[in-house]
């Protein structure tokens, strides 16, 4: 995620303008601590015009009325918190990174290595933060989204009006030493058992040598560099590319974990499902796959089967419907795969590579495969080097390189920018935001044009038709007993998906390239527990603002709650339903400006909403 | 569609739209004309919704032919795209030896003006008329005002983007009127902030030789003006841009001598306050070794108000660039004409650290594997300027049709913003400064071309020794990106070596026998731009074209091989 602009209007502006006319609501005096029964939820938001008019344009907007059951209720923006703060009590610095003996990294200018753009609004930062309730307390994980990548938590305080506000003197780093630093976090989940689940993305390629000049020459792992005190040999581009979790213990203390177990790919995403022991895992980019990690036991993610999906399309309709099948890519644990991780592997290590011949066809012994690196012709190698080639290579294979083990097997590696997860348990419906269908997706295509080198050599598994506007996918989940798994999808089909659209020059809405009235590159979606309400956000060039959208499920409507200044990305949405009876739809704001020197991004809400209040 | 086909070019555009063409037009030419109406039609000074070009980012000599048709390879891509000197840290490598436009829409080639035939136009215009047409200044009107600035105050409508009924952006105030020092001064003589220097122009179609001549003018904000008691001191001022010069060239720059007591200031970093006649560069914050300013920015600095680094300009720094016709005096040396072409303005909006900084040059490759299709977006509008995310904010004035200065639209700004951010050739995202002469050069290099030339120049060395424009000479011979000047080409090139090393040694002594074009190659030159001033299709490309050009993609795949195998580092 990134964003590249400036924002005209603040989202604190505006949420302070909310927050005073929020004070006028009766938040009711519900404070016993009896969980209500889940009910039904039908949510209606006010929506929000596509913005015309050049001061719309440039502005955060957001609705600021919700129906909950037919309850009127008046929401808004709140910010909890900006990158770049220190606490004046622990010092840290929220954002700092710090290098593998969790000293402070500063650049030659001094500069603190803090993960956020420039001032003008270009670069990443902040990308996820999860709430977790633990010891009758609740805290915040958050993490950025740079090379070298931090992990802080925060204590929050709620007050009786569900205001959430950090709490000066508990901020603190969360050291990933012992798992060889952090790598660009990306989008994460709160755990049912309230964890935070985190998602290491674009993994740097294996094939990465360090030459005499002391660089790859991979200009963006190389960045990597001051984290090991600015020696590359001291890295090795297996270390990352993982699912990260903390854990807050009993004595409040972050407890960190790179779960090796769950393979190791683009993370985009980890999403586990009810019995808190499948989980789902998005791979963002280009032909990629889509995997699900069945854990060994309840609530611990260390150790399990990984597999990965295979499309077996019944129909290319409506951007297709498939039958899915699981490809087991056999049991590892993290114990196991960290050995192997030591051991600073090259690619060359794991697969005999050859080009393929001028037919597209592998030598005899190797395996044809197209994944996110194109065609290859592979052939496993004795990676442990215990003369066989045999189940042991294969797991080292299946969690180091991932994407190519499970084309290797079989799976579909031909996604293109997979994003968001959510399940939704009242209807057994599992979302997954796919940004576009582009690409792999397509038969032999690009972009609707011939273009065989995303298909060629692989198993051409998805053959739909190109849509730039992207699609969430809907998937049916049901019992798998050969999985193990209440929870295995096993068909996929279009939920939403947006429209091409052409606007004329001199239309209002010229520019735009995705209907106004639909959705475009859909990023992070997030489902309310037990309500019609699938929340959807952009990350898109294809609509002059990016949106975010409140579907309701039972009318199969969209409505635009929230639209963001010119060409800056929408916030990663995620609903937390029952925070001591309040519900929030957390926020992160990456460089929100009309501020001249205090752009930072920031984590906020939009909320707080009383779904509780309503039975 | 085959753009070649389309090309026979007929110079009556405007009696076309108006009247009909009574030549014998056919319909091609007539097909051309009606699209660049309809693209013209479309210009605005507001974020575009809709550009004819909406990678005008881009600039055409990313498309240029690498090889011939014998196979010969040139690279004339490293210039711009080697590896960054930090604080940029922008890599551009991989474009040396690979056409790297991930979008499927950067493939195609929209600068249409390179392959157009501008021949009739040029033909069409008598020496006389030319040379009289850019001997006539645009900046200035008969009472030696500025015409923009008197424009600007009551701005027209469509210029006027938020509808305040003023003008928002940068107002031309300069008077090219400098003192012995390269200050500017107003008629009336109040220093306006401006200083002038002179440079080693950037190899490639900045070299007058391609089409035009250029100026540069730097303006630090009035804090680095001022005294300490905030009153305006030129000493001051003086001292500061040295420093500001040490600092983004991280050399010591010589400077007339100056007792460092008045400033309370180590100058020349020897432990005591004394006579300095150089700043020294020692800089290295990390073991706590700082530079600094004099004056008013001295204590600002202490203050922690403001901030310095190497390679790094002050805020609110601002860069003033005019570009130019190519005039000779009687002596038939090459000056600078007193019509503009263009004037062009930046202001650093924002200062960002070494840390801000990589974190956006990265950033950017993620975009780039994340989004392959998307283009790159700017924020701001023509009237206040477009920023390029990095810190800085770009303008530009144009000709109108009829010669005079006008705000250039949103989509040409656009086309400011490539070369001015994501390019590892700038240094805080600006070109000049780096490159300006200094030590033993003409007042220290503080002064505009037209008290002195490009005569008598010596070429900038690169540490091996190697001199910077004989290596580009050495990658590509003709001196452009389009390998279309035959004078270079037919003058740099003998068969003989030792005649060969008998120019290089020229070169290194005199840059102007290289970057000079002759005066009949100038007038062509300036003919040929004009066509295009006429037609006002800048959107199709800004360089003045003699011949179609015939080394240049019309479209190219991406990832397709340059045929460059190694990379250059310069």
């Amino acid at each position: 995620m990134k964003t590249t602009n400036l924002f005209k209007l603040s989202l604190i502006s505006t949420g302070l303008t909310l927050a005073l006319s929020a004070c006028s609501i009766d938040f009711g005096s519900d404070n016993d601590d009896k969980k209500p029964e889940p009910q039904n939820l039908t949510l209606s938001f006010a929506e929000i015009s596509v913005p015309v008019t050049l001061d719309a344009q440039q502005a955060v907007r957001a609705s600021r009325e919700v129906s909950i059951n037919g309850k009127l209720q008046t929401i808004g923006y709140q910010k909890i918190m900006s990158t770049g703060k220190e606490d004046t009590i622990t010092k840290e610095v929220f954002g700092l990174s710090k290098d593998y003996m969790d000293q402070a990294i500063s650049f030659e200018d001094g500069s603190p290595y803090i993960c956020n753009g420039t001032n003008a609004g270009v670069g990443s930062g902040l990308d996820y933060n999860s709430l977790i309730q633990k010891n009758d307390k609740l805290y915040m994980v958050s993490q950025f989204e740079c090379q070298i990548g931090s992990l802080y938590v925060q204590e929050i305080a709620q007050d009786a009006a569900g205001k959430l506000t950090p709490v000066e003197g508990t901020l603190e780093f969360i050291s990933q030493k012992d798992d060889f630093g952090g790598w660009v976090h990306c989008a994460g989940q709160t755990t049912p058992w309230q964890s935070h689940l985190g998602s290491e993305e674009y993994e740097p390629p294996g094939d990465l040598t360090v030459g005499d000049d002391g660089k790859t020459g991979n200009f963006y792992y190389d960045a990597i560099a001051p984290y090991w005190g600015d020696d590359l040999t001291q890295a090795n581009p297996y270390y990352y590319g993982w699912t990260p979790e903390v854990e807050i213990n009993a004595q409040g203390k972050a407890e960190f974990t790179k779960h090796y177990s769950m393979g190791r790919f683009a993370h985009e995403l980890a999403y586990v499902m009810p019995d808190n022991k499948t989980v789902y895992l998005s791979d963002d980019g280009t032909n990629g796959g889509l995997y699900m990690f069945i854990a060994d036991q309840a609530e611990d993610l260390s150790s399990g089967t990984l597999y990965a999906v295979k499309w077996n399309q019944t129909s290319a309709e409506n951007f297709g419907v498939a039958d899915l099948e699981w490809v087991n890519l056999g049991h590892a644990t993290n114990a196991e795969i960290k050995a192997e991780v030591s051991k600073k592997l090259h690619l060359s290590d794991i697969f005999d590579m050859v080009s393929p011949a001028d037919d597209a066809s592998c030598a005899s012994g190797f395996t044809s495969i197209n994944t996110a690196a194109g065609h290859e012709c592979i052939k496993l190698k004795d990676i442990n080097n215990d003369t066989m080639i045999d189940a042991k290579d294969e797991m080292i294979a299946s969690r180091l390189e991932t994407r190519r083990f499970a084309s290797y097997k079989g799976a579909t590696t031909e996604f293109r920018k997979e994003e968001g997860i959510s399940y939704n348990a009242r209807d057994k419906k599992l979302y997954l935001a796919m940004s576009e269908v582009a690409r792999g997706m397509e038969n032999f295509q690009r972009g609707g044009s011939d273009r065989d080198s995303y298909d060629i050599g692989g198993h051409n598994d998805i053959q739909v038709q190109y849509n730039p506007c992207g699609v969430v996918y809907e998937m049916d989940v049901s019992e798998n007993t050969q999985v193990g798994s209440m929870y295995v999808a096993n068909k996929i089909q279009t939920l939403v998906a947006g429209i091409p659209k052409i606007y004329e020059d001199g239309h209002e809405f010229a520019g735009n390239s995705c209907d106004v009235n639909g959705i475009a590159s859909p990023d992070n979606v997030s489902y309310l527990a037990d309500s019609n309400t699938l929340i959807i956000g952009e990350d898109t060039s294809k609509h002059l603002n990016n949106m975010i959208w409140s579907y309701d499920l039972e009318t199969a409507s969209l409505t635009r709650i929230y639209t963001s200044p010119l060409k800056a990305e929408t916030t990663s949405p995620f609903w937390y339903k029952d925070i001591n009876g309040f519900g929030y739809l957390t926020a992160v704001a990456q460089h929100p400006s009309g501020r001249a020197s205090d752009m930072e991004s920031e984590v906020g809400y939009v909320g707080p909403f009383r779904f509780m209040s309503n039975k | 569609m085959k753009l070649q086909s389309l090309i026979p070019y007929s110079f009556c555009l405007f009696s076309l739209i108006l009247t009909g063409c009574n030549t014998e037009q056919d319909q091609q030419t007539q097909a051309v004309f009606s699209e660049l109406k309809q693209a013209l039609a479309n210009q605005t000074y507001r974020p575009a919704k809709v550009m004819f070009n909406e990678a005008a980012y881009v600039p055409a000599q990313c498309y240029t032919k690498t090889q011939d048709e014998a196979n010969n390879t040139y690279n004339p891509c490293y210039v711009c795209h080697a590896n960054g000197k930090r604080p940029n840290y922008i890599n551009g490598t991989d474009l040396q030896t690979e056409y790297g436009f991930t979008a499927e829409y950067l493939q195609t080639n929209r600068w249409k003006n390179l392959f157009r035939d501008f021949s009739k136009p040029i033909a069409a215009q008598s020496d006389q008329e030319i040379t009289q047409y850019i001997r006539s200044s645009n900046y200035f009107n008969a009472d030696n005002q500025i015409t923009l600035a008197a424009e600007l105050a009551k701005p027209n409508k469509n210029w006027d983007v938020n509808n305040n009924g003023k003008w928002d952006g940068y107002t031309p105030d300069v008077y090219f009127n400098f003192d012995a020092k390269g200050f500017d001064k107003t008629p009336n003589g109040q220093y306006t902030g401006w200083r002038v220097f002179a440079y080693a122009p950037f190899p490639g179609a900045f070299l007058p030789t391609n089409g035009s001549t250029d100026d540069v003018l730097i303006r630090l904000p009035e804090i680095y003006r001022q005294d300490k008691d905030k009153k305006f001191d030129l000493k001051v001022y003086e001292l500061n841009l040295a420093i500001v010069e040490s600092l983004l060239k991280e050399e010591n720059i010589q400077i007339p001598s100056t007792d460092e007591a008045l400033y309370q200031v180590d100058l020349n970093k020897d432990g005591k306050l004394n006579l300095a006649s150089q700043i020294v560069y020692r800089w290295a914050p990390k073991q706590n070794i700082y530079m600094s300013y004099v004056g008013l920015a001295n204590s600002l600095f202490d203050q922690q108000a403001i901030k310095m680094a190497a390679g790094l300009y002050p805020e609110g720094t601002e860069f003033l660039h005019t570009v130019r016709y190519i005039d000779h005096n009687d002596k038939g040396q090459m000056q600078m004409s007193a019509r503009i072409k263009e004037v062009r303005h930046s202001i650093k909006t924002s200062w960002n650290t070494y840390a801000q900084l990589q974190n956006a040059a990265l950033s950017e490759i993620k975009e780039k594997h994340d989004f392959p299709e998307r283009l790159r977006q700017f924020s701001g509008n023509a009237e206040t300027g477009l920023y390029t995310g990095f810190g800085w904010r770009y303008q530009g004035f144009i000709e109108d049709k009829i010669g005079k200065l006008r705000p250039q639209t949103y989509e040409e700004t656009v086309a400011c913003m490539g070369c001015h951010s994501g390019i590892s050739a700038t240094l805080d995202s600006s070109f000049a400064m780096p490159r300006k002469y200094n030590q033993d050069q003409f007042k220290l290099g503080w002064y505009h071309w037209s008290e002195k030339g490009l005569k008598a120049l010596p070429e900038y060395q690169y540490s091996d020794g190697r001199g910077e424009y004989t290596t580009y000479l050495k990658h590509n011979p003709w001196g452009d990106e389009f390998r279309s000047n035959a004078q270079i080409f037919n003058k740099f090139n003998p068969v003989n070596e030792s005649a060969k090393a008998s120019l290089t040694a020229q070169i290194k002594q005199d840059i102007s026998i290289l970057l000079e074009p002759s005066q009949e190659r100038a007038l062509l030159l300036n003919k040929a731009y004009r066509a295009i001033v006429q037609e006002q299709s800048y959107i199709w490309g800004r360089q003045a074209v003699l011949n179609p050009a015939k080394n240049i993609h019309q479209f190219i795949e991406s990832g397709t091989a340059t045929g460059i195998e190694t990379a250059i580092l310069k």
